[in-house]
């Protein structure tokens, strides 16, 4: 049984009568003017003629030397700052609720994502250059359908126990996936022999204090390599009203990967799914890039009243990806060429992004 | 300034850069192809006729282009050994209607093969020599043109000259002395460069990190042997003065090194976050591309960053019109003039103006040097 959680809202809200929708418009403005005269009233003391900020000589707290007028100066002038600030947003409330939205309307909130830094390579239209190179690259067999994925999976020398229940829960998600003991095996040899046995790629996973902590991810026969951080790990008993997810070819989702970067990483973990999803298993996983990072998220959903809405249930794992580096070719650290490496100099600006 | 680039798809592509305007693409020609990789670039004359130039895909075919009409005047597909890459050429010859090329293959094979106006079926490309033993697993990485017929190969072998006329080796090199451990030092040279102005004296670098000036009449070994990192340095190429050099590193590091103190580091260009694949140098201007899919042109003089344009894919090979770079360089020192003027003009109006001296820094310019060294420093 899925249980039921609030998240899409596909159809339209239900209507309410004429003559409620204006009794309770009545009652909001009734509200904000109520509320208006007591942020005018000037019963504080920061609103007081008297108060410490308002003096004549206009002594500011920095050159107040003592320090418990300093802090009831500073407490003042921070509370007629958000006084102000709460009168102009209800009066605009007011507004919009006497003359409409149009009136006054609603500014864009900053955030990084809109303050973004621009970027030569962010891919907004499509260019026929770009398409072209995509057509020749190293995932256009996948995605021509004439190899299906199939992935070798190897931890570092003498994993401890934390790896295991991650990569037990990895492979309900990833179908196809086939994991191999380390022993004492180089990696260009276990690279050598996958590419004998057909594989298509081979997933290293590192661990870090009994946590797994990087992954090193290679595309076959001739790469590249990228190398991720993770992060943020939460297993399937840990997350709240889980699901056990059952081993069939989930669909996939891939958002935000804009830049040239960004679409070489989809393109890659793209190529780790089937191309062909089964439906009737309602399973989906969902790579999400926002700010460099790779949110995993793992879900069986179940579509509700004639396919308006859809109710999700979370199955496990769910982790978070970073990418450090992007080799081209198969993994050689000594004379490989790199695409891209991380720097920590790189995160200084937070509003410049790369995937 | 005109620079011409290689992809990795197979595409041809000019920039020119202005002074007061944006860098913009001046032509781009080819098909994107898989296995159609650029590998090398050159001027099909000299360095000072820069209309034709000619470039070699991965598997073995040869075009001579035209940049004023666009348009390629001949094409050649050359036979090549099972994984072999070319990985340089060397056109021969003034007339362009009647060339030889030279081409060195990654088995350490080198041939020749004419490039004629009339495609004649008859012609086959003739192997001269081969390097190292075809047993061999060790590859050939560059090639350079000495003088006349003689050729410096480089790889994983010994440094070696080679006269293509006589068909013998005039020179070879000899490795260094075993390390601690009283092993061999591997040998992977990956690219050289002939200082400016010499024959005898050519820079290596190495596929281990390390950086070795030879002196073909002074001795066998390395002159100088010196490792600045532990990894990977794709590409090495001396200014045109001659006292320094610039390298470039598999991490996307332009490094500038002075020679004649034992190749320490100048000045580290910053920019590049993909492995450097190709340099060129030309008077004050390198000019790198590499997988990052941007041509990043700096003044190696003034450490200015000159222009970044992206190119959308990875590149491989860089080429610069030198004529037209000399042109450049005087436009941007006319430019620099101009705003220096602009400044002076700016400060001494402020100081005039506002009755205000001039800083500290320009009032001890302004003082002459006796007084200067009179100055003593009062301390409290």
């Amino acid at each position: 049984m899925v249980k039921k959680r609030e998240t899409q809202d596909a159809g339209a809200p239900a209507k309410k009568p004429i003559h409620i929708e204006l009794q309770q418009k009545d009652k909001e403005i009734k509200r904000l003017s109520g509320q208006i005269k007591e942020a005018t009233k000037k019963r504080d003391k920061a609103g007081r003629k008297d108060a410490a900020h308002k003096h004549k000589n206009k002594i500011t707290p920095g050159k107040m030397k003592n320090k418990i007028k300093r802090m009831e100066m500073v407490r003042s002038m921070k509370k007629e700052k958000a006084k102000k600030k709460n009168l102009v947003r209800l009066k605009k409330k007011q507004i919009r609720l006497e003359k409409g939205e149009d009136a006054c309307p609603r500014g864009i909130t900053n955030t990084i994502e809109t303050m973004r830094v621009y970027e030569e390579t962010f891919i907004a239209e499509a260019d026929e250059e770009i398409e072209a190179d995509e057509n020749i690259d190293e995932f256009n067999e996948y995605f021509k359908e004439k190899t299906t994925p199939k992935i070798c999976m190897v931890t570092n020398r003498r994993p401890s126990r934390g790896v295991f229940q991650f990569l037990k829960e990895l492979k309900t998600v990833i179908p196809n996936l086939h994991y191999y003991e380390r022993k004492n095996f180089k990696l260009k040899d276990i690279i050598e022999f996958a590419k004998n046995r057909e594989y298509t790629d081979v997933m290293i996973i590192y661990e870090k204090r009994g946590e797994p902590h990087t992954m090193i991810l290679s595309h076959l026969p001739k790469g590249p390599t990228a190398t991720f951080r993770i992060s943020g790990i939460k297993l399937n008993h840990q997350i709240a009203n889980h699901g056990n997810a059952v081993e069939t070819m989930p669909e996939l989702i891939l958002n935000n990967f804009d830049t040239r970067l960004g679409h070489r990483i989809g393109r890659m973990l793209a190529a780790l799914f089937p191309q062909r999803p089964n439906f009737k298993g309602r399973q989906v996983v969902t790579l999400h890039n926002q700010r460099d990072f790779i949110f995993c998220r793992h879900h069986r959903y179940e579509f509700v009243k004639n396919g308006q809405r859809a109710n999700l249930q979370e199955l496990g794992p769910r982790f978070t990806l970073k990418l450090k580096t992007l080799q081209h070719g198969t993994f050689d650290t000594k004379f490989g060429e790199f695409e891209f490496i991380y720097h920590a100099k790189m995160g200084e600006n937070r509003k410049k992004l790369f995937v | 300034m005109k620079i011409l680039t290689g992809d990795d798809n197979g595409l041809l592509k000019c920039t020119q850069l202005q002074v007061k305007e944006e860098p913009k693409l001046a032509f781009k020609y080819g098909l994107q192809k898989e296995n159609h990789e650029i590998d090398d670039i050159k001027w099909s004359i000299s360095e000072e006729e820069t209309r034709y130039c000619t470039f070699i895909h991965s598997l073995g075919v040869v075009k001579t282009y035209d940049t004023h009409t666009e348009k390629t005047l001949f094409k050649k597909e050359l036979e090549l050994d099972a994984e072999s890459r070319i990985k340089s050429i060397f056109p021969v010859g003034d007339d362009i209607m009647e060339q030889k090329l030279i081409f060195a293959e990654s088995t350490g094979k080198l041939s020749c093969i004419d490039l004629d106006v009339e495609d004649i079926e008859d012609q086959k490309q003739a192997e001269i020599l081969t390097v190292k033993k075809s047993n061999d697993k060790k590859k050939l990485c560059a090639m350079l043109h000495r003088m006349k017929s003689q050729y410096l190969c480089l790889g994983q072998f010994l440094p070696q000259i080679f006269d293509i006329e006589t068909k013998k080796c005039t020179w070879r090199g000899k490795n260094v002395p075993n390390d601690q451990d009283d092993l061999e030092v591997p040998m992977f040279d990956t690219s050289g460069s002939f200082l400016p102005g010499s024959n005898r004296t050519f820079v290596i670098s190495n596929g281990h990190g390390k950086i070795r000036l030879y002196d073909v009449c002074a001795q066998v070994r390395p002159v100088v042997d010196v490792e600045p990192c532990n990894y990977y340095l794709s590409n090495i190429k001396s200014t045109d003065c001659g006292n320094y050099v610039l390298y470039s590193s598999q991490k996307g590091e332009l490094t500038k090194a002075d020679i004649r103190m034992d190749f320490r580091t100048v000045h580290r260009f910053k920019g590049s976050k993909g492995s450097i694949r190709g340099l060129a140098v030309a008077s004050d201007f390198v000019a790198c591309v590499g997988l990052d899919r941007y041509l990043r042109v700096y003044d190696h003089e003034t450490r200015e960053a000159m222009a970044n344009v992206y190119l959308k894919q990875k590149l491989n090979s860089v080429l610069i019109d030198v004529l037209s770079a000399k042109q450049y360089n005087l436009a941007i020192h006319e430019k620099r003039q101009e705003v220096e003027i602009e400044e002076e003009q700016a400060h001494q109006y402020y100081c005039e103006h506002y009755d205000r001296k001039p800083t500290k820094r320009k009032r001890r310019a302004e003082q002459p040097s006796d007084e200067k060294s009179k100055m003593v420093k009062i301390k409290d």
